[in-house]
């Protein structure tokens, strides 16, 4: 059956509800009828085309129809639903956006930190500490002595920091990089940020230690924290911790 | 045509149709036709904005029944329909009297 027309009334005439329950309750109402109409005109002896037409002429006009329909039709979880889905829309937008620009990311997250900031390790000790600070949490992944392009040696601490704030920012997480470490002897060093690179969620992190000397079995490193610092303990020789 | 909430108005003549028994809405169409001799051809797409009022303000009730192989939305006369439908009426009685008073020289 050829009811082109007929459809189109039909679209034209519930396409004023915007709740898509109701529309598609209304639109199946009206479509039983119209269709009706288009069987009666045919055993009447029409072509279907004739009878896609009168079926149209009976109904009436479908924009007079459609605000009479929008009019009644207007329910509070109309309107609601409709902010939903454009919030909904503009977040997956956003969700989509940031992990593009987070695989973007991906071939420089894949250098290691040290070689981004010039540094030749030697033996990596493998760590597990991890620290909870603020909304961040700090695992401690791997630690070396290792030497810079002009021969000085430093202690790099590799540690990864994860958060369920997508946008991995604030004055808290930019003040964090202001610690110190304490070895097994006492002595206490300043800590400094060589490197990062941020990932959704994830943000990789190398902190080096100027100068320090060789010898001590373990360290500590705090982590200031918004509720108090938290600590890291470092082991600096293998086996031990 | 009659208009919807004037004496006489399509909703009573709705109403009334529902006070009989449960119909859909082709079907209140093809009747009011066939009683009005083809008088009362309503544009047929009005009529569901006219029903789903009625609905919403509670004088009709509906429900889907399969008959025949279709599934139909029927409509029910409710109590408070029932009410609405004997104001209608009652006004309408007035309204036709009076006109039938003055055609007819009739004093009031």
């Amino acid at each position: 059956m050829n009811t082109n027309r007929s459809m189109a009334w039909l679209r034209e005439a519930v396409g004023g509800i915007k709740y898509p329950p109701d529309r598609r309750r209304v639109e199946k109402e009206l479509y039983a009828h119209v269709m009706q109409r288009n069987r009666d005109f045919l055993k009447a002896g029409c072509t279907e085309r004739e009878a896609d037409e009168k079926a149209c002429a009976v109904m009436g006009d479908p924009v007079e129809v459609r605000r009479d329909l929008a009019a009644i039709h207007r329910p509070f979880w109309g309107y609601t639903f409709l902010i939903l889905r454009l919030l909904l829309f503009a977040v997956a937008v956003w969700g989509v956006l940031f992990h593009m620009s987070g695989f973007l990311k991906l071939g420089q997250y894949l250098v290691p930190l040290s070689a981004q900031a010039g540094m030749t390790p030697e033996q990596w000790i493998s760590q597990n500490g991890k620290a909870h600070c603020g909304d961040y949490t700090f695992r401690l992944c791997r630690a070396a002595y290792a030497a810079d392009e002009s021969g000085q040696s430093w202690l790099l601490l590799e540690l990864r920091a994860t958060t369920l704030d997508p946008l991995l920012g604030g004055p808290f997480y930019s003040a964090l990089w202001d610690q110190e470490l304490q070895d097994s002897r006492g002595r206490v060093y300043s800590v400094k940020l060589l490197s990062q690179k941020e990932l959704v969620f994830n943000t990789r992190i190398l902190l080096g230690v100027k100068d320090m000397e060789p010898g001590a079995d373990w360290a500590v490193l705090t982590l200031p924290g918004p509720e108090g610092p938290a600590w890291l303990t470092v082991r600096l020789k293998e086996g031990i911790g | 045509m009659a208009r919807e909430q004037e004496p006489g108005g399509m909703d009573m003549l709705i109403l009334h149709l529902l006070a009989e028994r449960d119909m859909y809405g082709y079907e209140m169409v093809t009747e009011l036709a066939g009683r009005s001799n083809e008088v009362f051809q309503l544009k047929e797409g009005t009529l569901y904005p006219l029903l789903h009022r009625l609905e919403k303000e509670g004088s009709v009730s509906a429900y889907e029944e399969k008959k025949e192989g279709r599934v139909r939305r029927y409509y029910r006369l409710t109590r408070k329909g029932g009410e609405k439908l004997r104001e209608r009426t009652e006004a309408w009685e007035t309204y036709s009297g009076a006109v039938n008073a003055v055609l007819c020289g009739t004093p009031g």
